[in-house]
């Protein structure tokens, strides 16, 4: 059990660093990268800790619960580092992006050239759509609270009175 | 006239193409560029009308009672990549323009100088590049012995990429051939007998090649109702997935291990 957290929080440490080594390939500034190390530990440690087995999310769930929540913090983030919130949310969330089901879902196609039997192309297509839903959970976490308020702005938003910034006058 | 200048809607007009065509380039999504535009517009007394592609900006000015008083396009050749720091610099500009009333000389400086901001030094992104690869293959369950050899592979791949888009190839090219030079280093690594089991280091290797600033913004585009610029950005995701598979299918198969 204790063993378990231990080593959610080292997979979460590790997401952390690989959001701030993304950030600085796509040159963010230099004042949001440890914004971005904080908001990718938290996506790393939402997903692994959904994905424990007494927990019982599956893969969906939990990359969903990590872009979620990196969007949502995204909001304050980018008030407290001046950047707009992508800067923050995308780099955050790259650690999620399924490369391992990306990449058996290409392998798969390529060996489906020589070995045309029904087990390889279910095991494809169902990475396939592993890969597609992984990627359509973290998109829809990351953009979340835009949808949610309706902002076109999130220098409106306020999470102590929501939903009341942004009426139409 | 109401105390404008004759030439003010042209240069503004200018000054919106550069800003999108720049935020085009840094990889900001469609909805993005729309709304920081017309924010730039709205603040000078304009309405903005704009047109996007992945790769081309129109964008027309009216201004009340006066019909269109501006029009122009601007397309760049090559396909967007990704630098954040013009995404903040423009961002932070359009809402100056907005809250402090910036006169448009000042804007047009600050935009003329938007690709003049320095990127980070070559050593220091390979270095961090490197341990966001060493930090996949820890999360996939790799050893330290196979984080060390993802860190080389990751390094001495980004190093070939970063020769090859001084030297302007296509860029699919360049995923290809960068995937191939990182999964090479790991299957030398993996023939001279380092590590006997280096799954993981070979399905981690390339990763820092996944394309998901493109991958998020397609989707992002998808929901807010950029539907062409989606799947535009979605199949030139699928086609960078596709060569990075590619090069690794060859190394792969070069070493006997598919």
């Amino acid at each position: 059990m204790m063993t378990d957290w231990m080593d959610i929080i080292f997979k979460a440490f590790w997401c952390g660093c690989a959001a701030v080594g993304f950030a600085i390939l796509f040159n963010s500034p230099a004042r949001a990268l440890f914004a971005i190390f904080l908001c990718g530990s938290l996506a790393g440690f939402l997903k692994f800790a959904v994905l424990l087995p007494h927990v019982g999310g599956g893969i969906i769930m939990a990359s969903a619960a990590g872009a979620a929540a990196v969007g949502f913090a995204s909001i304050p983030v980018s008030h407290w580092r001046h950047v707009p919130p992508i800067v923050i949310s995308i780099p955050s969330v790259i650690p999620l992006i399924p490369g391992s089901f990306a990449y058996q879902t290409i392998l798969g196609l390529i060996s489906f050239v020589s070995h045309n039997e029904m087990e390889v192309l279910t095991k494809t297509a169902h990475d396939g759509v592993m890969t597609f839903f992984i990627i359509l959970a973290l998109s829809l976490g990351v953009t979340l609270p835009m949808l949610l308020f309706r902002i076109e702005s999130v220098k409106k938003v306020n999470y102590f009175v929501p939903f009341l910034g942004n009426r139409k006058k | 006239m109401t105390g404008h200048t004759i030439e003010e809607p042209a240069r503004l007009g200018n000054l919106l193409l550069q800003a999108g065509i720049a935020l085009i380039k840094s990889g900001a999504g469609s909805s993005r560029v729309i709304t920081n535009l017309s924010r730039f517009a709205n603040a000078y007394g304009y309405e903005a009308n704009v047109d996007l592609g992945t790769r081309n900006i129109s964008i027309s000015l009216h201004q009340e009672n006066r019909g269109n008083i501006f029009s122009g396009s601007k397309s760049i050749a090559t396909l967007p990549g990704a630098n954040f720091k013009v995404v903040t610099v423009i961002s932070q500009l359009s809402w100056d323009v907005v809250e402090k009333k910036i006169s448009l000389e000042e804007s047009e400086k600050i935009i003329n100088q938007v690709f003049d901001i320095p990127t980070y030094k070559r050593p220091v992104i390979l270095l961090f590049t490197g341990i966001a690869g060493s930090a996949f293959c820890f999360t996939f369950g790799g050893n330290p012995l196979e984080m060390a050899i993802t860190f080389l592979a990751t390094v001495i791949g980004l190093f070939f990429k970063q020769e090859m888009v001084v030297k302007k190839y296509n860029p699919l090219m360049i995923t290809y051939g960068s995937a191939v030079v990182a999964a090479a280093v790991i299957g030398i690594c993996w023939k001279i007998g380092v590590e006997n089991d280096l799954d993981h280091a070979f399905a981690t290797s390339i990763l820092f090649l996944i394309p998901g600033v493109l991958l998020i913004n397609s989707i992002i585009d998808l929901i807010d109702g950029h539907i062409i610029n989606g799947v535009d950005r979605g199949i030139n995701a699928m086609l960078h997935a596709f060569s990075i598979a590619a090069g690794l299918a060859t190394v792969l198969y070069i070493f006997k291990v598919l």
